[in-house]
């Protein structure tokens, strides 16, 4: 079952869909709010709010797309107004995700290389920042990400770039 | 480093599975919040059902009985009921009516006479005359003042 069809059964006592969408859908939301963030503690309480808001509204949904760019758009805004009140860059956290099994040197090299990225992600103004994870971690399309940021889909595709460009010197300035 | 090399590191964390103890605090939190919303929301129900049953079955005990026959009130001042009608010592007698309109018993209207009592001087002031009739039963009292 869809999610959006399962979303019409939130308002009654009926939770048990409610609780599915939580399981189904937290993965995406607290990934793309630590991104954002850089912490996990933040980015938990970024969930929270997403889901208390998404059960308090009931809110139905025309398709899984639109259900999707809603999930995707609450947790970018709850993550702008965090950066926005800090004001401050988000602090990365040093430990990163378990990774795929490797050789041990190639796989700590890996985990070396993305902790660098993460940090140089941080230093990226909030909304290109936003923009990189919905588009290349997320994997959303451009009309996607769009949106999910309230923005034009030019936009997106410069901040995107521009994003990138600024990684790959940040990361080659590390490198050396 | 390539802008291919960064979009492929991306992709890797697109993979990289979450914390279980992350996930496990956000699921906890928001079953807890919600269950206290729901608890909230049956709470309100169960408050606006204890008003609204006492007030619907007074409601339904009043149009079950009909209209309602009005009694008049007691004044608030404490001055006495008055359940005669009152007629004014001068007011003339309302015309009988010609027709019958129901057939309740008609009303006594008693004429009251206030008689005020006269001084001693207002008395012997007063004139008498005397007119005698030729028939010894009939005397005519003329009393001025």
């Amino acid at each position: 079952m869809q999610d959006a069809a399962l979303m019409l059964e939130i308002p009654c006592e009926v939770s048990d869909s409610f609780d599915r969408i939580v399981q189904e859908r937290e993965t995406r939301v607290l990934r793309a709010a630590y991104r954002i963030l850089g912490n996990w503690a933040d980015a938990e309480d970024v969930a929270q709010e997403v889901f208390l808001r998404l059960h308090r509204h009931g809110l139905s949904f025309a398709n899984d797309a639109a259900f999707g760019a809603w999930l995707y758009r609450v947790t970018v805004n709850l993550c702008l107004d965090r950066t926005r009140v800090r004001s401050a860059r988000p602090s990365v956290e040093i430990t990163e995700l378990p990774s795929v099994e490797q050789s041990a040197e190639a796989s700590l090299i890996r985990e070396q290389e993305k902790t660098q990225l993460m940090a140089a992600l941080a230093t990226l103004p909030p909304r290109e920042r936003a923009a990189v994870v919905l588009r290349e971690i997320e994997g959303l399309s451009t009309r996607d990400v769009a949106e999910a940021m309230g923005s034009a889909e030019v936009t997106v595709r410069s901040q995107v770039a521009k994003a990138i460009g600024r990684l790959r010197g940040l990361m080659t300035r590390e490198a050396r | 480093m390539t802008e291919d090399k960064i979009r492929e590191l991306f992709r890797e964390m697109r993979d990289e599975p979450i914390p279980g103890a992350s996930r496990a605090r956000v699921r906890m939190a928001v079953a807890e919040r919600t269950q206290s919303w729901r608890e909230r929301i049956r709470r309100r129900w169960k408050l606006a059902a204890m008003i609204l049953v006492p007030v619907c079955a007074a409601l339904v005990v009043l149009v079950a009985r009909g209209p309602v026959r009005t009694t008049p009130g007691t004044p608030a001042s404490g001055t006495p009921v008055v359940t005669q009608p009152m007629i004014a010592e001068n007011a003339e007698p309302a015309a009988p009516p010609q027709t019958p309109v129901n057939s309740s018993p008609p009303v006594v209207r008693v004429k009251r006479r206030i008689v005020k009592p006269r001084s001693a001087d207002t008395a012997e002031a007063a004139a008498l005359i005397r007119i005698e009739t030729p028939d010894p039963n009939i005397v005519i009292l003329l009393i001025g003042g």
